[in-house]
């Protein structure tokens, strides 16, 4: 009646209940200096490189 | 616009898994998981809160902490900030644990053993401190 063909495994897949989230231990991922961050804030926000090809020549 | 902002410190631009908007990777943890320099388990009854020197925020999903005393930002995983999220100086280390066993499908055991060592470990770094009176 709905004319569609079934698939192998469609039906299984419809009924999957929803997986819980992927789980590692809790953990830091990353730590950075603060230094660090400003040292290379500083750089960024120079106008001097910025990537404007008037003042990167 | 070219600048470049810290991870998570305000605003939208912190990429979930480490690293900035940028791309910038940032420094992987050595010691990244609970157990790499996890002091001694703690008592599942310990009820932590916040440390008086962390400045935090939850930045897409991931929590970035300013650690004021060493100077450094340090981000955490996706289970990591679950766990920070709920931290609130009522909640005991077994709750927390609970709360991790039932949202990402392990076992209890499991849980406590994890939470306990990521809640004393961020302690020991003063990110996290005692919260009972």
């Amino acid at each position: 009646m709905d004319g569609e063909a079934k698939q192998p495994g469609r039906e299984a897949e419809g009924v999957s209940p929803p997986k819980a989230p992927a789980y590692e231990p809790p953990a830091i991922a990353w730590e950075e200096e603060l230094a660090a961050i400003a040292a290379s804030s500083c750089a960024t926000i120079d106008p001097l490189d910025c990537g404007d090809p008037r003042t990167t020549a | 616009m070219s600048t470049r902002r810290p991870a998570g410190t305000r605003g939208p631009g912190a990429a979930p898994g480490g690293g900035d908007a940028q791309g910038r990777p940032g420094a992987r943890h050595p010691a990244a998981t609970a157990g790499g320099d996890a002091p001694a388990a703690l008592d599942p009854g310990a009820v932590p809160r916040v440390g008086s020197r962390c400045a935090w925020q939850v930045v897409a999903g991931e929590a970035v902490l300013l650690d004021v005393d060493r100077r450094r930002i340090v981000g955490l995983n996706p289970v990591g900030s679950f766990v920070f999220g709920l931290v609130d100086g009522t909640h005991t280390v077994r709750d927390l644990a609970g709360a991790v066993a039932a949202h990402f499908g392990i076992s209890e055991d499991r849980a406590l053993a994890d939470v306990s060592g990521f809640v004393g470990m961020l302690r020991a770094r003063g990110l996290l401190e005692d919260g009972r009176p």
